[in-house]
């Protein structure tokens, strides 16, 4: 449980930084997401359904974000 | 009156939600040019254009929506009746405040229609005074929709804590959906202030999202609501549901003496 | 991490193991919020592409020291909750009201500190109607303080139910469901905070 919450934050401090490329800002942000879904959510351990539509809204999401912003 | 009579006026109030919604969607939405709705940022000429060109839609469609948005009541009141059965007791708030919010909402629905059919009235008259009566209409709907959030939550509140129905009213999800579409109106106070993009009375949140939710959670309400009354009617609920109730007021009754 | 087995609950477990927690209605719900919250994002993404030099520039007037400590502040929060619900759980439930006060205080450090963030704006003259780039910033930062608030009350309720608990544990759900809430508010956060403060 710890280790989740310390990975969290870990990601949370290169976004702090000044950021290199946006693109890498977004899937960073997409994998904490992820992760706050998986594990502080307990998604991950949930019905297949419902860890199917988290995961869906992630990466919908973060497609849709990426791709308008390279269009 | 006779049990199958109480039933047929039952089933006919809960009819009468959908039947709502339906001549709401054809005539409300469809012959009254609200599909898509005018956009708030037009120049004043636009909006006299509007009424001018679709003249005999617009009235036709808000007179009679002016007519059937008050099926709304006798499915308010069926569902006031419901809820009372589960919020059982001297003191249904929550019954009361869903009642409350169902009769407002029907009013602020027909104000706003009320101020479209006044300038469809007189087309002709000053463009400014069209574009404002068809302001005053939407921000009516947009900004005075808590009655209707009201309505909503006390009715999702209520079916969640039911302990006395084996089967629930509802479905717990759809429970949740029904507080959910209450809360898509708050966005729409923004009509008041922004008159471009998805906040604007035509916009994605402004319109397209808290319009069609509070219709299809109607539906939705009225399926779940429908399917109970059917389960009741089939139960012959006059024997299985009244003799406790007789027993818990007089329970009440010792209690207060 | 592993999978915590549930121990002292009441909950049942169904035969292949897994188990959402809370009830469904409430991931019905954060779904449902999770979809409006993404065409929002799909919304700015669509204005933002028409006019970028307009919110590029506008972003830079946005104080990424405030973004970054909110997102800090709503992470530790969710984790406070996570540690809150573990503590129940595993039959600590005289540590889950000090988790939820803690998580509840970082609730409203969030919101003081976005309190002092719009005032900033305010007093540089900075509204809703400067242009589309802060429409969008009051609108969606806005609406996810109204779920702040929100949380918070959760929070409280959490609070103070969880000091009245016995050691058995008890009936998880009620606290399941406002901890996957209160972990949407964290989720939508983070998606809110490179949106606005960090794509350039």
């Amino acid at each position: 449980m710890l280790s989740t919450a310390a990975s969290a934050w870990g990601f949370s401090l290169p976004v702090i930084a000044p950021v290199v490329s946006t693109i890498a800002v977004m899937v960073v942000s997409a994998i904490k997401v992820g992760l706050v879904m998986a594990f502080f959510m307990e998604l991950r351990s949930a019905p297949l359904a419902w860890q199917l539509t988290g995961t869906l809204w992630v990466a919908v999401a973060a497609s849709m974000v990426v791709t308008i912003y390279l269009y | 009156m006779d049990e199958n009579t109480k039933i047929l006026y039952q089933k006919l109030s809960l009819y009468s939600g959908p039947f709502f919604v339906i001549t709401f969607i054809i005539f409300w939405a469809w012959l009254g040019q609200n599909l898509p709705p005018p956009h708030p940022d037009w120049p004043a000429q636009a909006f006299s254009d509007r009424y001018v060109d679709h003249l005999t839609g617009i009235r036709v469609g808000f007179l009679v929506s002016l007519i059937t948005i008050c099926f709304y009541l006798p499915w308010t009141g069926y569902v006031t009746a419901r809820m009372m059965r589960i919020e059982t007791g001297r003191y249904p708030v929550l019954s009361y405040l869903q009642l409350m919010g169902g009769c407002l909402t029907v009013m602020v629905v027909s104000i706003s229609m009320w101020c479209w059919v006044v300038a469809a009235q007189r087309p002709e008259r000053s463009p400014e005074i069209t574009q404002m009566l068809t302001d005053a209409g939407w921000l009516m709907n947009d900004t005075v929709y808590m009655c209707t959030a009201l309505q909503m939550f006390a009715m999702a509140l209520c079916f969640l804590a039911d302990k006395k129905s084996t089967i629930p009213v509802m479905p717990n999800w759809a429970c949740y959906l029904t507080i959910f579409c209450g809360a898509t109106f708050f966005p729409a106070s923004l009509t008041a202030i922004l008159r471009d993009g998805p906040f604007a009375y035509d916009g994605l949140i402004g319109y397209w999202l808290p319009y069609p939710a509070w219709l299809i959670w109607l539906f939705v309400a009225t399926y779940y609501l429908l399917a109970d009354l059917k389960r009741r009617a089939r139960t012959d609920e006059g024997k299985d549901i009244v003799a406790p109730i007789v027993n818990q007021m007089l329970a009440d009754a010792g209690r207060e003496k | 991490m592993r999978a915590h087995p549930v121990v002292g609950s009441v909950l049942p477990t169904p035969r292949d193991g897994r188990r959402l927690p809370g009830v469904e209605g409430v991931w019905a719900f954060v779904f449902a919020d999770m979809t409006v919250f993404a065409v929002m994002f799909a919304s700015f993404m669509i204005d933002r592409h028409e006019n970028p030099a307009l919110f590029e520039a506008s972003r830079q007037a946005l104080s990424l020291d405030f973004g970054a400590v909110n997102t800090l502040i709503l992470l530790t929060s969710s984790m406070f909750v996570v540690l809150a619900i573990d503590a129940l759980k595993h039959a600590h439930p005289r540590l889950a009201p000090v988790f939820f006060a803690l998580a509840l205080t970082c609730g409203l450090a969030f919101i003081v500190s976005k309190t002092l963030e719009y005032m900033a704006k305010f007093d540089a003259g900075i509204s809703m109607l400067t242009n589309d780039f802060f429409m969008y910033y009051f609108i969606m930062t806005g609406m996810h303080l109204g779920h702040v608030v929100v949380g918070n009350v959760i929070l409280a309720v959490l609070w103070f139910k969880s000091r009245s608990v016995s050691a058995s544990g008890g009936n998880l759900t009620v606290y399941e469901s406002g901890a996957t809430y209160w972990h949407m508010v964290d989720l939508l956060w983070i998606c809110l905070f490179p949106l606005l403060y960090l794509v350039r």
